[in-house]
């Protein structure tokens, strides 16, 4: 603090404004917001039920017991009175909730057993029960049933530790219906909202790179246009 | 001499005393100075409790860009401080006359530098809190940043030691004992150009940061540093002539002046050898330079900064390169424009274009709050503030007004008849 | 003027008695003009602090906390009370007793990860499963998972698009390709952490002692999966979706200035239970085990199949595995002339 025997200098009332000024910085602080507005974003309402763990859909059993109307009943109760002569797909007056579309596959017969509809047949001759369907997609399906049994496709859930628990390995129509067996496209849940992140683009389609060799067949289908109409060898 | 070291020691109460009354001594304009900066560093201060409380969510970071306005300034001033040794490399080791009675000066700006680099990293933590568990469980070596902390810390300890026993010394108007401060001072000129290879080794160490991850890093730390550090020590130094009339010769700023165009052609050449190296080879780890440079995918908020910098260091090297630099102003001008030039591009040259794509590809840009530049400019305020009280105190000591055995005069005749009867130590030898 | 301290009656340098003076030229004014000026710069030092009022949840700052040594020296006592002071936190925060414990890691085990792309379809559900299983903030949000829509025909990650919102996925001309910490076996965050905040345990996991850390966000900036989250303000999570089934390293509230990521929810598979993100994927592309078990899935996956990492080229030895099948399903145009010959 300036102290001054001599008269009459600016010295002395610097203190006081000084001293002023600081207890208007103070007043300023005490009466401005005591915290900063964050915008943050409205964060994704997800529903508990879209992430149910386990399996994605019930496989029937053996032998299985199909609903029809409000009775439970034995696919023998009905097909055991009828023969089947009928060798390809024909429209349904029954289970019409079926759409058959499992690839070159164009009738029932091809998986069910034609004398006894409570069990799945065999090409070489046969029968499997509905709980082993797995035997039956691996007659047409063999390297992708080697991979199921080596755990590389398909799921396995609950433990992987077998000591200390069950390990679930679903089987085939546990995953996939199989009248219809490839997997519908599903609306995604929402994507990331972090914070600050801005508005992005959501499809990213500028940066294909249109020079690299390895992306220009997608381009080319893109552009529509198809190199065989326009008389190349095939 | 036992008794004379225990009437030293029982001194140095009285001298802190002293400084910290001396602090408050000064006209309308050092007051004005003051206040302003003590508002400014009030401001921040208020800036920084509600970041305590609120957390990090204060500022403009996010998980994509996790270090920004903090870090920038915590490693341009890293570099002020390791500039420091371009004062006294050519004092102690080249033996230059004109620079002798500056480089205390230097060595104060060094202080106050590494403590606003303490101060922007304690911002930057997410728990402050905590920071005695760096004392608890020190990753060293692996860490870089526990060398960094070790780096730091040393440097601030030499040189406080440097400058205070100096100063002391001084102040009891005794002759310095040698084996006190030499050594230090060539520890300290080593350690100078280790805090900024640490800082340096800190980023290029990142295998995941191709942006950093390049040798070239360490080397432009260290010229852009000789460069900023001595161009600002050059405006400083004109202060202080101007303020306290303080002698600063002319040839002490022309040799300023050549250390600090040698060094910022340094940089420049990196600059260039960067962009080469980046833009020629054209791979995907050029993403980060392209986005910074000429912008990415549509975002391009850091591309007029990073081109006004190079536009002002080019300037800044070019005037330096010609005779226009000998007049005084076109010389500060340069300064200034190599100061603002080497910040950008420092600082939002060099942090944020690292973490822009994110390691996954992500684009999301960073833009500061303003409560993360009221934190930073109030740190710069409170170091501004604490050099010029260091600055304050320092000048009457080495002037021999405030010594062991005289009372401080403020007023003017009082102060000449002073002067007059200690003429013959009026500079005091720092030898 | 004259400073009024001491007077050195002497009258010359060195020692001597020294007397304090009474302090000349101190007037009532000069006393009411440095007082005005003291009281001043007082004041608006405590004003500008006064944003700390709002600083009312003092949870984290007690003596307990501050004194808590670092999990790796914590003996059975110090670890009972940290679980009881978290236990109490979580109750009074959330309204839920939780069952949180310190669990191990098994002998013998080294978790590994292997990630199916041409079977995952982009759905989030994994995303979102996490999200609820480690108790993540939703505002901000924090997703360990980050999953990138990938143009076919490229391996590039600037070219994924995190922010894709069809109508359906899978879409036909991408892949789709989940992130979340891949747990390396020379990780680049472990190597960087200034207070051993982060290490890796024997079976692999790298995990985050969240009472240790000091949010420098270092390893943040080292990761090159981008696996690492910091929490800017203190999570929010609403009170019914709280998962009470925690573990100290792993989902247990996290406060904020922390930082968090993947842990294989080592909650659950350190009792041997599959990851929250494997049980919810309709597809059955995620597979984790055991890699020492010469039976388990991940060991026949990475024996079998055409295995890769992300940037190999880091040398960070991933634990996490991304592989294609031989034939692609969606994009495969099978031609549906029927069997001929009628049935078999």
């Amino acid at each position: 603090m300036a102290k001054s025997n001599a008269p009459a200098s600016k010295g002395p009332i610097t203190g006081y404004l000084v001293g002023i000024g600081f207890l208007f910085l103070a007043g300023a602080f005490l009466l401005g917001n005591p915290s900063v507005e964050i915008p943050l974003a409205q964060h994704n309402q997800v529903r508990t039920e879209q992430i149910i763990p386990g399996a994605f859909r019930v496989a029937l059993e053996d032998p299985p017991i199909v609903n029809i109307g409000t009775y439970d009943q034995r696919c023998n109760d009905c097909h055991g009175l009828f023969e089947n002569t009928r060798p390809k797909f024909r429209e349904l007056t029954q289970h019409t909730d079926i759409i058959l579309d499992h690839g070159i596959n164009d009738g029932c017969l091809d998986c069910h057993d034609k004398g006894n509809r409570e069990k799945l047949t065999l090409r070489g001759g046969g029968t499997v029960g509905f709980d082993q369907v797995a035997q039956l997609c691996a007659q047409c399906h063999g390297p992708i049933y080697r991979d199921w049994q080596k755990g590389s496709h398909g799921k396995t859930i609950g433990y992987w530790d077998t000591d200390l628990g069950e390990a679930t390995k679903l089987t085939c129509s546990q995953c996939h219906d199989p009248h219809s067996p490839s997997f519908k496209p599903m609306p995604p849940l929402p994507g990331p909202k972090t914070l600050r992140m801005g508005e992005h683009y959501a499809d990213h389609g500028d940066l294909v790179d249109d020079k690299n060799p390895l992306q220009r067949w997608r381009l080319n289908e893109h552009e529509g246009s198809n190199r065989v109409e326009q008389g190349e060898d095939h | 001499m036992s008794g004379d070291t225990k009437s030293l020691f029982r001194e140095y109460p009285r001298f802190l005393w002293r400084c910290f009354q001396l602090s408050f001594v000064g006209d309308w304009k050092y007051y004005t100075w003051m206040f302003l900066l003590s508002v400014v560093a009030l401001f921040g201060l208020n800036a920084y409790a509600k970041q305590f409380v609120q957390g990090l969510i204060t500022t403009g970071l996010t998980d994509q860009v996790s270090w920004g306005l903090y870090i920038a300034n915590f490693t341009y001033l890293v570099g002020v401080a390791a500039a420091a040794v371009m004062l006294v490399i050519p004092v102690y080791v080249y033996k230059n006359k004109d620079l002798h009675n500056l480089v205390i000066f230097g060595e104060l700006l060094a202080v106050v530098a590494i403590i606003m680099c303490l101060l922007f990293i304690a911002v930057d933590l997410g728990r402050p809190d905590r920071f005695h568990h760096m004392l608890l469980r020190f990753n060293f070596p692996m860490s870089i940043l526990t060398w960094d902390v070790i780096a730091l810390n040393g440097y601030l300890l030499l040189n406080l030691h440097i400058c205070g026993y100096l100063i002391y010394c001084a102040y009891n108007n005794r002759r310095p004992t040698r084996k006190f401060y030499i050594p230090f001072v060539f520890i300290a000129i080593v350690w100078a150009i280790s805090i900024h290879t640490v800082t340096a080794f800190l980023y290029s160490g990142l295998g995941g940061r191709p942006f950093w991850n390049t040798a070239v890093i360490a080397p432009r730390f260290l010229a852009s540093a000789f460069a900023a550090g001595p161009a600002l020590i050059i405006l400083t130094l004109q202060v202080i002539k101007v303020s306290t009339g303080y002698p600063v010769s002319e040839k002490a700023i022309s040799t300023l002046k050549g250390i600090v165009t040698v060094a910022l052609g340094v940089n420049m050449f990196l600059l260039i050898s960067e962009i080469f190296t980046e833009f020629y080879t054209g791979t995907t780890h050029a993403a980060s330079a392209r986005y910074l440079f000429f912008g990415l995918h549509g975002y391009s908020a850091l591309v007029p900064w990073i081109w006004t910098a190079i536009g002002l260091n080019s300037f800044a090297l070019i005037v330096l390169l010609t005779p226009a630099s000998k007049n005084r102003w076109v010389l500060n001008a340069a300064c200034v424009a190599m100061i603002v030039g080497i910040w950008i591009e420092k600082g939002m040259g060099l942090i944020v274009p690292a973490f822009i794509p994110s390691p996954l590809g992500e684009i999301v840009e960073y833009v500061p709050t303003l409560n993360e530049i009221l934190v930073c400019t109030g740190i710069w305020a409170f170091g501004l503030l604490i050099y010029t009280i260091l600055v304050r105190v320092t000048i009457p000591v080495l002037y021999g007004e405030l010594t062991v055995d005289t009372v401080y005069h403020t007023d003017p005749e009082l102060k000449a008849k002073q002067k007059q009867a200690t003429k013959e130590s009026a500079s005091v030898s720092l030898e | 003027m004259q400073l009024p301290i001491m007077k050195n009656t002497t009258g010359e340098g060195g020692c001597g008695p020294r007397e304090y003076t009474s302090r000349p030229g101190m007037t009532r004014r000069s006393f009411l003009r440095r007082g005005t000026a003291a009281t001043g710069a007082v004041a608006a030092i405590a004003a500008s602090l006064s944003p700390l009022r709002e600083l009312t949840d003092t949870d984290e700052f007690t003596i307990a906390n501050f004194i808590q040594k670092h999990y790796k020296e914590m003996d059975q006592h110090d670890m009972a009370k940290a679980l009881e002071r978290i236990s109490a936190q979580v109750e009074k925060r959330y309204d839920v007793r939780p069952n949180i414990r310190d669990i191990k890691p098994m002998d013998g085990v080294e978790f590994v990860y292997a990630l199916n792309l041409t079977r995952c379809i982009g759905c989030r559900k994994c995303v979102h499963a996490c999200v609820e299983e480690n108790n993540q903030s939703r505002s901000p949000e924090i997703q360990y998972i980050r999953v990138l829509e990938m143009p076919r025909g490229t391996n590039d990650i600037e070219q994924g698009n995190h922010h894709y919102q069809r109508a359906t996925v899978p879409s036909e001309d991408h892949y789709y390709m989940p992130i979340q910490c891949h747990q390396c076996a020379s990780p680049p965050c472990v190597k960087v952490c200034p207070v051993e905040a982060t290490w890796q345990e024997s079976d692999g996991i790298t995990v985050i002692d969240y009472d240790w850390c000091i949010g420098c966000r270092y390893c943040e900036a080292a990761c090159p999966y981008w696996a690492r989250r910091f929490n800017f303000s203190k999570p929010s999570i609403p009170n019914d979706k709280i998962n009470p089934n925690m573990s100290y390293l792993s989902n247990r509230p996290r406060s904020k200035g922390v930082m968090e990521k993947c842990t294989f929810c080592l909650h659950r598979t350190r009792e041997g239970k599959m990851p929250a993100c494997l049980e919810v994927c309709p597809t059955g592309a995620r597979k984790f085990g055991n890699i020492l078990d010469p039976e388990s899935d991940v060991r026949k996956i990475l024996e079998s199949k055409r295995v890769f990492v992300l940037k190999q080229d880091l040398g960070t030895l991933p634990r996490f595995f991304y592989y294609f099948d031989e034939r692609d399903p969606i994009n495969e145009k099978v031609s549906t002339d029927t069997l001929s010959g009628g049935d078999a």
